[in-house]
């Protein structure tokens, strides 16, 4: 099930709202770990057992390390052991086939693939449940004796999917201490709304622009390569933060706040400054679990480049089972690598401007790379965005033209100048009046997505008898 | 303060639960007029349709399906696009005029496809070298229409597509129905602003180009003013002008059998449904025979889309029998009929891009 889908908004989430606030203070965890596990066995039943599996796994070995916390030596096997069942799961499940398919391809072996569906969210609540077992391990959180808590940390159906990763460090206290006010209740709604219109209303008709553009295969004029690249840039960016502001927004129904997880990452001037701006819950989880043990800066330069590498190829695998990830992840290492090395001092002294163009430059090429999970489209599809295939033909200009207002629309609502504009116009008016004049728009807002949610499904056929 | 959050907040809720309330409480549609299809209906709730999933997406088509209002929600969703500056919607162009043309680009002629086609219509006609055949490819209405495209946008290429496939088939004759409908529209509309095919003008202008001494003659005759068709579907834009479907009489002698069944030539009760194209022949069917126009003894073969259905009436005064074969439904083997049926002529009649792109014409050799 999808936020952005009429069975979510319409059914499913009135549903729960109803029975949470019906269900007396003790109920409540429980009721939400139920739920979300409805909510995560909607797509493939099965896989609640799996679910169900690493909870009480990471449940058992938090428990059993807190027993033995002065036993070093067990205590730090535990934690090996449960991470690596963690990971193990996660490898199983999301990795297999694209491992089989490598071997086969350089051993000329002809091992049947296994189709192994990926069961939604893997790879968001395997991060979850480690930073807890982690943590617990360096003594950061108390052990959690309470499994219904536990269970519906894990599940918790607002950022199961999608993120953000919320640490159990940020959320212990409010698994059993959290209250709603009509304030929080209302500020969700808002949130949510703001999230769902930047999934409906732009990611989608962005997404329809890159998949047009992609499907012809990569040799394109420069402007369609151009068009194309820039819209999947805003397709990633308001699905990705769409969906963040979503579950933070359901957070706050049921007296949660999450981390934020973006803070307009369009709006940087260096790619290092872009990575402290886009999935922050990733980038903090990857510091905090793995480049800060490596030893992150603290060791020389060779062994923080050796760090870098190791984070940065694994975020990019963390991302998807293909190459074009990890190319990714390799190639936001060797930038940032640059830009610490002397690019960044040398940036400074440039014109704001140009540091945005560099780093926007950047970061569209990036999504190009993110985006090509068939990598023999990657090279032609590069050299058309630098006029391999000429700068202009085909249906670019076209494209360009019916879509430029949209596309506009994206530029302004990656930025913060909505919300700056509005919190001055808001300072002009006493604190009733801008509440309502932020009602009004976010209804008018939801409306909007309900016409364009609505309109996604209506798909006429032609011939229907066979 | 807290007045105006539980406002909010009731007005969100209401939002949200209205629509699911409506559904379940109302009656259930059962088909959507406007997609051509079945809408998802109440489903029934079993342990099993729950464990393999099947409950869960039907459910979901079922809320989306019955949506309150859907058709007035996609109505609003077309009308904000075209605020954006969208030029197609649902895979047609919103032209000039209002005209509502099927988008069907360069990039959309699948040329492996187009060349197996070839192949395989050629072996087809190479099996039978004494029979004469005829093919009309059909020009998309953009193409011809091409002065009421929106600005940059593109069609495939028709005179290229016409060319290629020319030189392909040697021995068959072409007509060059794209020059014929391009003298013709100066004149008269020869395709319907909100469907995908010609109307009465442009099918006898197609069947003056395949028989310059036809001996049909009778005049078009109003059938129906208010035709939304297809492309009009696609966009469902309430800006919208319906088309006139002309009809024009056949001989009374006239009787037709599809798949089997007898039917009337012209389905004078699609006057009442949506699609009034329907009206001739009812629609599509795999093998439609049509007897009786006149008594030369000449049988025609037509290996057609939809395009023919229109056309063909005027081809009953020139054949005693035509046989219809529409590829998509057909199951049964080309070659035997033709040798069962006495063919004396062969005829394809075919929208361009469809002939390329479709996926059927391996049948030609059952």
């Amino acid at each position: 099930m999808v936020f952005s889908s009429t069975i979510f908004l319409c059914v499913y989430l009135p549903l729960v709202l109803l029975g949470y606030y019906i269900c007396p203070k003790k109920g409540k965890n429980l009721f939400l770990l139920i739920v979300s596990l409805v909510f995560y066995a909607w797509g493939e039943p099965k896989y609640v057992f799996l679910m169900i599996f690493s909870i009480l796994i990471n449940y058992v070995f938090g428990l059993s390390m807190d027993k033995h916390r002065e036993n070093k030596k067990r205590l730090k096997l535990m934690l090996v052991l449960s991470v690596a069942i963690d990971l193990g799961l996660l490898s199983v499940f999301k990795y297999t086939d694209f491992i089989i398919t490598n071997i086969n391809s350089i051993f000329n072996t002809g091992f049947d693939l296994l189709n192994i569906a990926l069961p939604i969210g893997i790879s968001f609540y395997t991060f979850q449940a480690m930073s807890y077992t982690i943590d617990v391990y360096r003594d950061n959180v108390r052990v959690q004796r309470n499994l219904i808590d536990f269970g519906m940390y894990i599940t918790m159906f607002p950022q199961l999917i999608a993120g953000p990763i919320v640490r159990y460090a940020d959320v212990q206290d409010q698994l059993t201490e959290r209250s709603v006010t009509t304030a929080d209740f209302s500020e969700g709604i808002m949130r949510f709304v703001v999230g769902l219109g930047k999934k409906v209303l732009l990611a989608n008709q962005m997404g329809a622009v890159w998949t047009d553009i992609y499907a012809l295969g990569g040799d394109v004029s420069a402007l369609m390569a151009w068009t194309g690249a820039v819209a999947f840039t805003f397709q990633i960016y308001f699905d990705f933060s769409g969906y963040s502001d979503m579950a933070i927004g359901l957070g706050r129904m049921f007296g949660f706040k999450f981390p934020e997880n973006f803070r307009y990452p369009y709006e940087s001037v260096s790619i290092t400054d872009f990575w402290r701006r886009w999935h922050i819950t990733l980038s903090t989880w990857f510091k905090e679990y793995l480049y800060i043990p490596l030893g992150g800066n603290r060791r020389g330069l060779a062994r923080q480049a050796l760090n870098l590498l190791i984070v940065w190829s694994l975020t990019g695998f963390w991302h998807g089972a293909g190459w074009n990830f990890v190319m990714w992840g390799l190639y936001y290492f060797a930038i940032l690598f640059i830009e610490k090395l002397f690019l960044l001092k040398a940036l400074d002294k440039l014109p704001k401007f140009f540091r945005h163009v560099y780093a926007l430059l950047l970061i569209v090429i990036g999504w190009v790379i993110f985006a090509s999970d068939d990598v023999s489209v990657l090279l032609p599809y590069l050299g058309s965005m630098f006029g391999a295939n000429g700068a202009i033909g085909g249906m670019d200009v076209y494209t360009l033209l019916t879509k430029a207002v949209l596309i506009i629309i994206c530029c302004i609502a990656s930025t913060e100048l909505p919300k700056r504009l509005f919190v001055t116009a808001a300072g002009k008016m006493n604190e009733k009046a801008a509440f309502a004049v932020k009602s009004v728009l976010t209804l008018a807002l939801l409306a909007l997505s309900f016409v364009f949610l609505i309109g996604d499904s209506y798909n006429p056929f032609l011939y229907f008898r066979f | 303060m807290k007045k105006f959050h539980i406002a909010l907040i009731a007005l969100f809720l209401a939002v949200i639960i209205l629509p699911s309330a409506l559904v379940f409480a109302g009656e259930d549609k059962t088909f959507s007029d406007n997609e051509n299809r079945m809408l998802q209906t109440a489903p029934k709730l079993t342990m099993s349709s729950i464990l393999d999933g099947s409950f869960q997406d039907k459910i979901t088509d079922y809320i989306s399906d019955q949506f309150p209002a859907r058709d007035t929600w996609t109505k609003l969703g077309t009308d904000v696009k075209k605020l954006l500056g969208f030029k197609d919607i649902g895979g047609a162009y919103l032209g000039e005029d209002g005209y509502y043309m099927e988008k069907i680009t360069p990039d959309s002629i699948d040329e492996t496809n187009l060349r197996r086609n070839l192949m395989l219509v050629s072996d087809f006609l190479g099996a039978n070298k004494d029979i004469p055949a005829t093919m009309l490819l059909v020009p998309a209405t953009g193409t011809v229409m091409s002065d009421k495209l929106p600005e940059h946008a593109q069609m495939y290429d028709a005179q290229k597509l016409y060319e290629t496939v020319k030189s392909a088939l040697p021995d068959v004759s072409f007509p060059d129905l794209y020059s014929a409908l391009a003298e013709a529209k100066t004149s008269q509309q020869v395709y319907y602003r909100t469907d995908h095919h010609w109307t009465w003008y442009g099918a006898h202008t197609a069947y003056k180009t395949l028989l310059p001494d036809g001996k049909y003659g009778a005049s078009p005759e109003l059938f129906a003013d208010d035709f939304l068709g297809t492309t009009y579907s696609k966009t469902l834009d309430s800006a919208a002008k319906p088309d006139d479907v002309y009809i024009s009489r056949v001989a009374d002698s006239i009787s037709v059998t599809a798949d089997g069944k007898d039917i009337p030539l012209y389905d004078m009760s699609a006057s009442g449904e949506k699609d009034k194209y329907k009206v001739f022949f009812g629609g599509n069917y795999g093998e439609t025979t049509i007897t009786g126009g006149c008594d030369n003894g000449k049988t025609l073969l037509v290996i057609k889309d939809s395009f023919a259905n229109s056309l063909v009436p005027f081809l009953t005064a020139d054949y005693e029998n035509i046989i219809m074969l529409d590829l998509r439904y057909y199951m049964g083997s080309a070659q035997q009929l033709i040798a069962e049926k006495n063919v004396s002529e062969i005829l394809f009649v075919c929208e361009m891009s469809s002939f390329a792109n479709d996926k059927n014409m391996v049948k030609l050799g059952f």
